[in-house]
């Protein structure tokens, strides 16, 4: 039976199931097989999990084979019913799975015939009855486990545990994140990495159309396609993050750590930037490219627009930046010979996957920019970029947009350098700058800290905000909006600050706040100063994210100080203090920033 | 791991409020001794004994009032931290480590609670928790330089300026986890900032960082602020037996009413407000946000009282204005006594918070404190106090006066 683990079986999982509260936090359940029991048991409801865990102790379950699962829903209202593990009629199997199974409902109507009894409105409940149904015919629990996941249409990542075969735990996984990880006497499978690294360190990252089990010993992997075992002992990874990248550190939320590990995760980005050639190689797809187009959704999206400003500014050259969920209204002029560069932090975002997948489909070639090592769209992308923020687990992004922002940053530069537009030594200039990065945010974060949190009491009694900026200001005034959104669910907009006298200043009136993000650049300086002015005008309260010493100091009814850095630095230098603002008037009107209402970290769902 | 609550010491800035014999750790705070503070968040944090170090017997007599932690009273030898660590180094025991906690922090018990799970997770010398820098008054604290990594540097104990220290930088929370042989460095004569500085030069220092409820309660200013930061989390109305509303009375909620208290008609209660036991609140009185008045306190028809940490058995009569004020304990205030608080730009009393909630302008927002008034003062009918004036304890002054002495603190 089981070899020795570190701490109750139970116990692992549990704090496994803590480390994945963020992917989704509706509802959680555990199931177990007990030893001898030809029954699995199962604890399961709504709630956050520490909450259920006072209700029902999924730490203290016995067994030595136990899955467990937390759920946001996308079939059915989080209730007690559909929170995972779904067991078949005989509760003696327990399933849990992430996904979407398309063809549910045919699958349920037929085995609703054969007599099974569904209890749930979840599409996953099919597959413990489809199991069982295949079970009764061929006697073999792994051989049936493989029959059902053929059958299975759409996404998911599963895992089945069955009384019957009591010390394996079986797998499956096709477009959702699946990993195993390898312990001395136990073995883990889990939707991410986090989940297991308090207890080992070795990860085999799983690819679509792999089955599988493993048992307490050993690990068996086979290519559903092929019907051949996979070797995978080249693929066993060593994961260096430390535990404590992965958990809340010392801090109250993940966001505010998050936003104050930034140095951290610039200087990690840094060093891998120089550490390896795919920033080169990156640069010569650029150079052989006819178009260049760039896709992200989301905070990324942000990030690629910043991307698309530099390229032309610096380097002279055209790049569409495009939302990816609105792909098939570019695709039509994509030839052969272009390139689509696609950011995301999770690598595992649908809209931006589905993108790339239309332009590699009319010949595109694809370099993506992910913070999650070999995710699906590094994998399916001709070159992979990465950022090394370390996990990001609160839902909004905020190390990843600073450390996209310094890669995109460092690409432009390279790419202008390549091209000539930028010399060796001014490229060295700017360089040198995005080398500083992490020092000035570093010194950066405690100055504006308070000042930060003081202006979101103010902030937090506010319906709606203007974010406005220019040039390069621009997409960190769009990311400080959607972060106000996002977390402290005030209505807030970004808008070119020349286009907000066509129209949205009508909604201006006494006390609004207007947020200016003012680069350090003296031109633009000037032209805001006339914004920051007619805003006034109209009773607008002015604050603004600005230089130290700026000439709109006076125009400005609230500074947040940046640094006098290279304007190159605006995203790096001026999203903290937006960042810091959006989670402290989320924590001053009570909300949770790490739990965002209706969000979900990684959007798998088109 | 053993846990050392220091409560001993004089009452520094606070002295005129705190009578001979008691401590600042005894002043109270929207119906707590400061002590229960931190000792509440040391018994949901931790749960275990708390060795108590104090100098008056008040303290150790209001701690043992509390059930949830078991108290090992220890009276201060010396003067100082170092001599406070001192005096309860014999109750520590063989054990490597201990959790060290300033008697005089109203703070959340998840930041000590994080602090420990920092400590157990990233195994350090030494854990300090740490707080948001406020720039204006780093004189007032003490200030940890830490790296990207989030070890700490370098303590500085009350820098003159913001440009005077290394960043990163983060004011220090008075919560730490130690090891125990620095009690040796306390024994070689090295202060309590050297010797944090000789642990984080020769071993790991992590610095554990809280944006929650933190305050130390060391200035008038923090005790309206803490005052604040307690009501803002009162939810509902709390209505404890005894007390008798008459019909005419409005309170509107959040408001907590103790024992014993009468309300008279037409006294109006805008909450969040606390009043304590046995109180009588006069006819036509309005207490609006963030008063608090402790237990025994009258407060006569007509008056005013807002923002303001009113201390046990004050007596404030008819017509009288108290606005962002501390009243010591046992004080007579007269009738038509005003308390002014609009600070002029140039005073900037320390510690003083500035909240922007629905100001004129964001850029000038508007700046109030009133009165500190010592414990047992009298002050005459008609007396106009000017802002940040301070009444010393026992003293009387004269109806009709005009008082701003002792300003500027």
């Amino acid at each position: 039976m089981p070899g020795s683990t570190p701490d109750k079986p139970s116990l692992m999982v549990y704090r496994g199931l803590l480390r994945l509260e963020y992917r989704g936090y509706d509802s959680a359940g555990v199931a177990s097989i007990p030893e001898g029991s030809s029954k699995v048991v199962v604890l399961k409801g709504k709630g956050k999990i520490v909450e259920l865990e006072k209700k029902y102790g999924f730490s203290k379950v016995d067994g030595y084979t136990i899955v467990a699962h937390t759920r946001w829903a996308t079939h059915g209202a989080p209730t007690d019913v559909n929170a995972h593990p779904h067991v078949d009629c005989y509760m003696a199997i327990a399933v849990v799975h992430n996904g979407i199974i398309q063809n549910y409902r045919e699958l349920r109507k037929e085995l609703a015939g054969e007599g099974h009894v569904f209890v749930s409105e979840t599409d996953t409940e099919v597959v413990p009855h489809l199991v069982e149904e295949l079970y009764s015919r061929c006697g073999d629990v792994y051989s049936a486990f493989k029959k059902a996941v053929e059958v299975l249409e759409g996404s998911y990542a599963i895992a089945l545990i069955s009384a019957v075969e009591p010390n394996k735990i079986f797998f499956a996984r096709k477009d959702s994140p699946l990993v195993l990880g390898l312990g001395s006497g136990f073995n883990f499978v889990a939707s991410d990495i986090p989940a297991f690294l308090e207890y080992s360190r070795r990860a085999v990252v799983l690819r679509d159309y792999e089955v599988g089990y493993v048992t307490p010993v050993n690990a068996f992997i086979e290519d559903l396609r092929e019907g051949r075992p996979v070797d995978y002992a080249h693929r066993v990874r060593f994961i260096e993050w430390s535990i404590e990248d992965a958990s809340k550190g010392g801090y109250a939320h993940f966001m505010i750590k998050e936003i104050l590990e930034q140095p951290r995760a610039l200087k990690n980005t840094l060093q891998g930037i120089e550490g390896d050639d795919s920033f080169q190689k990156a640069v010569e797809l650029l150079l052989s490219a006819n178009r260049i187009y760039v896709t992200a959704a989301g905070t990324s999206y942000h990030a690629a627009l910043y991307y698309s400003l530099l390229m032309q500014k610096l380097a002279g050259a055209q790049v569409t930046p495009f939302i990816a969920s609105e792909y098939h209204s570019y695709e039509g002029a994509v030839n052969e010979g272009d390139l689509l560069v696609v950011v995301s932090q999770s690598g595992e975002t649908i809209d931006s996957l589905m993108a790339l997948r239309a332009f590699r489909e009319r010949g595109a070639k694809v370099i993506a920019l992910s913070n999650v090592i070999d995710s699906a769209i590094p994998r399916e992308s001709i070159l992979a970029l990465y950022t090394r923020a370390g996990p990001e687990i609160g839902v909004a992004a905020t190390k990843t947009f600073t450390t996209q922002a310094l890669a995109l940053a460092w690409l432009a530069v390279s790419y202008a350098l390549a091209v000539g537009r930028l010399t060796v030594s001014e490229a060295e200039g700017i360089r040198g700058e995005l080398r500083s990065s992490p020092k000035i945010v570093s010194e950066l974060l405690p100055l504006i800290e308070d000042r930060a949190r003081k202006l979101s009491e103010w902030l937090s009694g506010k319906s709606s905000a203007y974010y406005l900026s220019r040039g390069v200001g621009l997409p960190v005034a769009m990311e400080g909006a959607l972060k106000l959104k996002e977390i402290a669910y005030i209505h807030a907009e970004a808008y070119p600050a020349g286009e907000s006298k066509h129209g949205p200043i009508a909604l201006v009136s006494n006390g609004f706040p207007v947020v200016f993000i003012v680069p350090a650049d003296n031109y633009l300086e000037k032209l805001l100063l006339g914004n920051v002015q007619e805003m006034k005008a109209r009773g607008a309260v002015t604050i603004g994210v600005a230089p130290r010493g700026t000439s709109l100091e006076d125009q400005l009814d609230y500074l947040l100080p940046a640094p006098r850095a290279h304007w190159i630095l605006t995203p790096l230098t001026h999203t903290p203090p937006l960042q810091l603002i959006a989670y402290y008037t989320a924590v001053s009107r009570g909300f949770d920033p790490d739990k965002p209402r209706n969000l979900a970290k990684t959007v798998t769902v088109e | 791991m053993k846990t050392v609550v220091l409560a001993g010491g004089g009452p520094g800035e606070l002295s005129v409020l705190v009578p001979p014999g008691r401590s600042k750790h005894t002043l109270r705070i929207v119906g707590r001794p400061l002590i229960h503070y931190p000792l509440m968040a040391v018994g949901e944090a931790v749960g275990r004994d708390v060795i108590l170090v104090y100098s008056s017997e008040d303290v150790y007599r209001e701690a043992v009032g509390l059930s949830s932690v078991r108290i090992i009273g220890v009276r201060q030898e010396g003067e100082g931290i170092e001599e406070a660590v001192k005096s309860a180094a014999k109750e520590l025991g063989g054990e490597d480590y201990f959790l060290l906690v300033y008697g005089d922090l109203v703070v959340d018990s998840k930041a000590l609670f994080k602090v420990m799970e920092s400590f157990y997770s990233y195994e350090p010398t030494m854990a300090v928790l740490t707080t948001p820098l406020e720039e204006k008054y780093v004189y007032t604290y003490g200030v940890a330089s830490t790296d990207l990594n989030g070890l700490v540097r370098r303590v500085v104990e009350k820098p003159s300026s913001i440009d005077a220290v290394e960043k990163p930088a983060y004011t220090v929370g008075g919560v730490y986890v130690l090891p125990t042989w620095i009690i040796d460095c306390f024994e070689k004569g090295l202060g309590f900032t050297d010797a944090l500085n000789k642990v984080a030069s020769e071993g790991r220092a992590i610095a554990v960082h809280w944006n929650g409820l933190w305050i130390d309660v060391g200035y008038p200013a923090d005790l309206l602020e803490a005052t604040r930061q307690l009501l803002n989390a009162l939810r509902g109305l709390h209505v404890s037996g005894g007390v008798e509303v008459e019909r005419n009375a409005v309170i509107e909620p959040p408001a907590f009413i103790d024992e014993g208290t009468y309300i008279d008609h037409g006294a109006v209660i805008k909450g969040p407000v606390y009043i304590g036991r046995g109180c009588f609140i006069g006819a036509h009185s309005f207490l609006r946000h963030y008063a608090s008045l402790e237990g025994r306190v009258r407060v006569g028809a007509f008056s005013e009282v807002k923002n303001a940490n009113v201390q046990p058995n004050v007596v404030v009569d008819s017509y009288t204005y108290i606005g962002d004020s501390i009243i010591g304990g046992d004080s007579c205030i007269g009738s038509h006594v005003v308390t002014l608080n609009l600070l002029p730009d140039e005073e900037t009393p320390p510690r003083l918070r500035e909240h922007l909630v629905a100001p004129q302008s964001l850029k000038k927002p508007i700046r109030k404190l009133g009165a500190i008034i010592g414990y047992g003062a009298r002050i005459g009918a008609g007396t106009t106090l000017y802002p940040q004036s301070v009444v010393q304890p026992m003293a009387s002054i004269e109806p009709g006066s005009v008082y701003k002495v002792g300003r500027g603190v």
